[in-house]
């Protein structure tokens, strides 16, 4: 198979950006991208969406809780984004024809959307503040928990976030308007200084 | 007036005496101190004239120590960073800063224009209404003679300028959140704040100066055994400590809107002479917050006298702030006009900073003994009774002359006292600043002993403290802002802590003026000025009366009063209160305007925020970096960018796409359409829904093929159009135009939700899945064969309007077979990221076949010429009918739209028809042109139809176009013209079917 081009690829250079970090005091703020290796969407039919979290949970042994709960585990991310709608990221490129077996037409349907997002990770104690400039969600902790997941846009883009840990986030960006986005994001961070790192665990 | 610095204050203020600081102003270089405004580092070099009035050019001075100042305007910084109309009581001095002043030619001393103050009452209100509008007949050319002096007119009267340069500095945007804001850094917000937070509240604190404490800066009250300044800097010190809490100081509340939702403004540089590396300017903060408590303080108004304008004349709070705050007095011989006591204080205020209080002039009949007893302790001279009928002085106040007030006329008597000054303090009483909870709605209330419109009641979530809620005083304040934050903390739900209520020593002072406004002269002789800014006399609310403008909406607008950057912080309460004079009505029966956002004014640049630079998103394709390397003119069409044309060296667009459309037809051409909008469409009654969405039948299409649907509004006319693919039993995939991707999704998803919620239907936008190249040309197939695996390309195999599965170099891939040129083509989809691999594989490929990559304006040519509607010819105003598609509306089902298509309107004679035109000599024929009977160029005739899209054909080798004509069909043949008045064309073509390249199809379907 054909390695995936990101849109960002390229465009993240490695090292430090904006304001001089302290050398005694390296940025706090770090930056990564990633392509999907599966990432599909699960829409229920009108009334099949308890059966739909039924079938999510055995296939990917993850808990939903509903509401914004957003579980994780090594091989799976299930991020609500709508009544009886899931974005899912599979860390196996052969996700979509798992969940095609498994998510019957009688329940629902499933919608490859590998190559529609790219993610971005960004973490650090001022992770919040740089994101809170542009996308209208309260950040803080008791609003928006660990393992909770938020659609929102940003001038007019729109993305799918998710709290990772307590200061770090993955944001899912359109593919098409990812350089716009990152555009924004590389101004917003510039501020605080930030680092672009291959991986953020 | 004739400033001078003290040594220092008493109690610590907002300056570092240490600290020097060097300005200019004007061109000449003076110091201040850190912690200075650029008003009270003004005032201490003896500087007293800053600026000219708005209409007349009369010199103007300080007039306050805040926002409400209608005066002091300058022009900040220069080049790119130059900001007009900021006041200079507001500007934090900083090492380096450039100020002049504004509306004054060739200086501010001698100023040319200050002949208009012989205009007199010739620029009184509506002087523009009367003098240059009206009818342009004959004689009587008002409207053309304003024409000619407008510009001028307009110069002599204004603010300063902005700069034509590009400001340089980064603006950003904020989103917050809390459980209580309070607004207001001064006793009452903080000890609302503290409370707050205390409590367990998640509290945002606005405060817009640089330092907390407000009123207790400077001032010799005592909290809790503490000098007031030292309780405000420890209680700060606390909230800091508070992880629940944020603290923004130079940060204005400057709007309050809906589900309480306040917008403010932070300077976060505005005090440096330039931002640091990568620091914004100011930030816009939207702060959402459960509840709001409101603690803004109260403006002091001044009395209206006749020359009440001259430099030197300053509100009596404002000279105490100065002198306690800055250690800074505003002159050496100062007189004080009042009508209430608080001025009195404030005079002993600035006495026990050394300041030599002459006179003080009470325009009240009486006045109590305490009152006596302050002024008999500064060594000042009092006139119980009396008021200021006049000033003199020529750049500034020399003199005031003062009479005999007469309660009952509200006349002054001729004066019988001439006293020098050079300072003279005015206080009207106080107006709280009510302006944000006034923004939202809430009808002001008038208090008949504080005289002043207080709050009304709260259509939001908010709560008032302190002066702003009418509650004047230290002790009462600090118990109205602890009232405030309990109702405020309960409101939403959280147990308010309780808190030891503070020991207050503080002078208790009377706020409660006579109910004077306006001292009036029998002769009237000068000026008596209600909004400075505006140059708004008494006279003139007066003349707004007279002449009908009764309401106080219509006085506003009449006279300007109350507009402007200042927005009649100083002269609302004022000009309200002559109006209701003139009506003999009370003041709360004429009621008053309703503030309006923001509060003082804004720059473009903190609205902007980060959308500088590119106003709006971009979308790029997957192969957009191959086109830009490979010379492409890219345009924006809706947010994608797309390559319009591939240009050789020398070559024009026109050139080029001819060059490029040729090669298509003679050969084989790729273009990149992964623009187009996708809809992924599953579920057992995704065929359903598809046979309701389109207008032609979609319940037999079988699988592994495509169809060309049209798709209606409601109304019946066209709404879009494109291909829609089977893909397996329950599967489809829907492409939309570029433009319309959006809105058909939006239109299906409301319709899905809506109307049809029962249907099993999974919509999704897939546009970015999805990478697509059309090939096109007689060779196309030839160049797929050459790289396609997995499924056979052969006519029979993969017909017209096929779809099916394969691989290109190890990508997997749909291929559908489809012709928007005319030619043999087929549309390659593979993942978005595998893109530019498909693509270089295709060029790559397509190699033997000399195969030319083609931008949209070949592409547009290229349907052109086979007859193909887009855009310009889905206008929203066009139906099936009229486009020749007629054949593709269902009579056999009902669909969206089905039943208004057949509105008698939608099918009668004479609509305007889809036709073809070839220029008949040789004129390039232009889009949006008229097309005419007529050949005569200047008297062309009605227009019978427009071009919608035109070209030349490099197959036809003329200019062609597309056309609404109207009855079209049955014109075919004739000869017409085209003609554009805006671009002074006029050609002749003949109209022909608008399919005019290969009209049977042979190309297309091989």
């Amino acid at each position: 198979m054909v390695e995936k081009t990101s849109p960002l690829d390229g465009l993240l250079k490695s090292g430090h950006h904006g304001r001089p970090a302290n050398s005694d005091a390296p940025a706090d703020l770090k930056i990564s991208h990633r392509t999907c290796e599966s990432l599909v969407q699960v829409t229920a039919w009108p009334k099949t969406g308890k059966g739909i979290v039924t079938t999510l949970e055995k296939m990917t042994h993850l808990s939903l809780e509903g509401g914004n709960s957003s579980p994780a585990n090594e091989d799976f991310t299930i991020m609500p984004t709508g009544p009886g709608k899931y974005l899912i990221e599979a860390q196996s490129g052969d996700a979509i024809g798992q969940f095609q077996k498994k998510v019957l037409a009688e329940k629902g349907a499933v919608t490859d959307l590998t190559h529609a997002r790219v993610v971005i990770r960004i973490s650090g104690d001022q992770a919040m503040w740089v994101l809170a400039k542009g996308i209208a969600i309260d950040f803080s902790l008791q609003a928006f928990p660990v393992a909770t997941s938020r659609n929102s846009a940003h001038h007019q883009i729109g993305l799918t976030i998710r709290r990772v840990n307590e200061n770090a986030f993955d944001l899912f960006v359109f593919t098409s308007l990812a350089r716009s986005f990152w555009h924004w994001l590389d101004r917003a961070a510039k501020e605080v200084g930030y680092e672009i790192v291959r991986e953020i665990k | 007036m004739s400033g001078y610095r003290i040594s220092s204050p008493d109690a610590e203020g907002r300056i570092n005496p240490t600290k020097l600081l060097n300005f200019t102003f004007n061109g000449r270089t003076y110091s201040g101190l850190e912690g200075d405004t650029l008003a009270s580092a003004l005032l201490a070099n003896g500087v007293g004239v800053l600026g000219r009035s708005f209409k007349y050019h009369r010199p103007r001075g300080i007039f306050s120590a805040g926002s409400e100042e209608p005066n002091a305007l300058v022009t900040l910084r220069q080049g790119g960073r130059s900001e007009p109309n900021v006041k200079a009581t507001e500007i934090e001095l900083f090492d380096g800063l450039i100020a002049k002043s504004q509306n004054c030619w060739p200086s501010l001393k001698f100023d040319l224009m200050a002949i208009n103050q012989l205009a007199g009452n010739a620029l009184s209100a509506g002087f523009y209404y009367k003098t240059f509008m009206g009818p342009n007949v004959f004689f009587n050319r008002t409207t053309e003679v304003w024409w000619q002096f407008e510009k001028i007119i307009r110069r002599a009267a204004g603010l300063g300028k902005a700069s034509l340069e590009a400001d340089p500095d980064i603006y950003e945007r904020m989103h917050a959140w809390c459980d209580v804001l309070v607004v207001g850094g001064g006793p009452a917000g903080l000890i609302a704040g503290e409370r707050a937070a205390d409590s367990g509240a998640k509290v945002i604190l606005c405060e817009q100066m640089a330092k907390t404490g407000g009123s207790l800066v400077g001032s010799k009250d005592i909290i809790d055994d503490m000098a007031g300044n030292e309780w405000a800097k420890a209680c700060i010190d606390r909230l800091r400590d508070h992880e629940n809490v944020r603290i923004l100081t130079r940060t204005t509340v400057q709007s309050y809107y809906d589900d309480n939702l306040l917008h403010a403004i932070e300077h976060v540089a505005d005090h440096k002479i330039k931002p640091d590396a990568f620091e914004p300017r100011q930030r816009s903060w939207k702060i959402r917050a459960k509840s709001v408590i409101i603690a803004t303080g109260a403006f002091e108004r001044p009395l209206v006298f006749s020359g009440n304008d001259r430099p030197g004349i300053m509100l009596a709070d404002a000279a105490r702030r100065y002198a306690v705050e800055y250690g800074v007095l505003p002159g050496k011989l100062i007189s004080i006009f009042t009508n209430n006591d608080t001025a009195y204080h404030a005079a002993r205020a600035m006495a026990d900073c050394g300041a030599n209080i002459k006179t003080i002039i009470d325009v009240r009949q009486q006045v109590s003994g305490e009152i006596r007893a302050v002024a008999a302790s500064m060594g000042a001279e009092l006139l119980v009774g009396d008021a200021i009928s006049r000033t003199s002085g020529l750049q500034k106040i020399s003199a005031i002359h003062v009479g005999h007030f007469n309660a009952d006329s509200k006349l002054v008597a001729p004066s019988t006292h001439r006293i020098e000054t050079d300072c003279l303090l005015v206080s009207g009483g106080w107006s709280p600043a009510i302006h944000l909870t006034s923004q939202f709605g809430g009808t002001p209330i008038w208090d008949k002993e504080l005289q002043a419109f207080l709050p009304g009641k709260p259509l939001q979530n908010w709560h008032g403290a302190g002066a702003m809620a009418g509650k004047f005083g230290l002790a009462n304040t600090l118990l109205s802002a602890n009232d405030a934050a309990k109702s405020a903390l309960k409101s939403i739900g959280i147990k308010p802590k309780k808190l030891k209520p503070p020991l207050v020593i503080s002078e208790d002072v009377s706020v409660q003026p006579a109910p004077i406004y306006e001292i009036r002269r029998k002769i009237k002789k000068g000026k008596s000025f209600v909004d400075l800014q505006h140059d708004v006399t008494s006279e003139d609310v007066r003349l707004a009366h007279r002449e009908g403008f009764i309401s106080v909406e219509h006085l506003k607008r009449y006279t300007t009063l109350g507009m402007a950057t200042d927005q009649g912080k100083t002269s609302n309460v004022t000009g309200l209160a002559i109006m209701a004079e003139a009506r003999g009505e009370a003041i709360e029966d004429v009621g008053t305007t309703r503030f309006r956002p923001p509060f003082t004014p804004v720059a473009l640049g903190a609205i902007a925020g980060e959308s500088y630079g590119d106003l709006k998103p971009y979308r790029l394709s997957p192969m957009n970096d191959w086109h830009i390397t490979r010379g492409a003119n890219m345009y924006a069409n809706g947010l994608w960018m797309r390559p319009e044309t591939y240009n050789r060296s020398g070559e024009t667009v026109e050139q080029a796409y001819i060059r490029e459309a040729g090669a298509v037809r003679k050969s084989v051409g790729l273009v990149d359409v992964s623009t187009l909008g996708k809809i992924d469409v599953q579920g057992p009654d995704a065929g359903e829904f598809l046979n309701r969405i389109y207008s032609n039948g979609f319940a037999k299409l079988p699988i592994g093929k495509a169809r060309y649907g049209l798709m209606l509004r409601e109304d019946g006319f066209l709404f879009d159009d494109g291909t829609t693919w089977r893909l397996e039993e329950n599967h489809y995939l829907m492409t939309t135009t570029t433009a319309n991707a959006g809105p058909v999704m939006e239109h299906l998803e409301y319709i899905l939700d809506v109307v049809w919620p029962e249907l099993k239907v999974s919509l999704v936008s897939v546009t970015d899945q999805w990478a697509g190249i059309a090939l096109a040309g007689p060779n196309s197939r030839k160049t797929l064969e050459a790289c396609v695996r997995g499924t056979d390309m052969g006519d029979k195999a993969f017909p017209f309007m096929g779809v099916r599965d394969g691989e290109i170099a190890d990508i997997p891939v749909k291929i559908a077979r489809l012709s928007f040129s005319g030619e043999m083509a087929f549309e390659v989809f593979c993942g978005a990221m595998h893109g530019q691999a498909l693509w270089d594989v295709l060029m790559e490929a397509g190699k033997a076949f000399d195969i030319t990559p083609y931008g949209l304006e070949a592409l547009s040519t290229l349907r052109i010429e086979k007859g193909h509607v887009a855009g310009p010819e889905l206008n929203g105003r066009t139906n099936a009918n009229d486009l020749g598609l007629g054949g593709m509306v269902s009579t056999k089902k009902p669909f969206i739209g089905s039943v208004l298509v057949r509105r008698e309107a939608l099918n009668e004679e004479g609509r305007e028809q889809l036709v073809g035109l070839r220029s008949l000599d040789g004129q390039k024929i232009s889009g949006g042109s008229h097309i005419v009977a007529s050949a005569d160029q200047v008297q062309p005739g009605e227009s019978l139809g427009h071009v919608t899209s035109a070209c030349f054909s490099p197959e036809l080798n003329c200019y062609i176009s597309l056309g609404l004509l109207k009855n079209g069909r049955a014109r075919i043949g004739e000869k017409l013209h085209v003609t554009s008045p805006v671009r002074g064309t006029h050609g002749a073509v003949e109209i022909v079917s608008p399919h005019m390249v290969d009209p049977d199809g042979r190309r297309m379907y091989g």
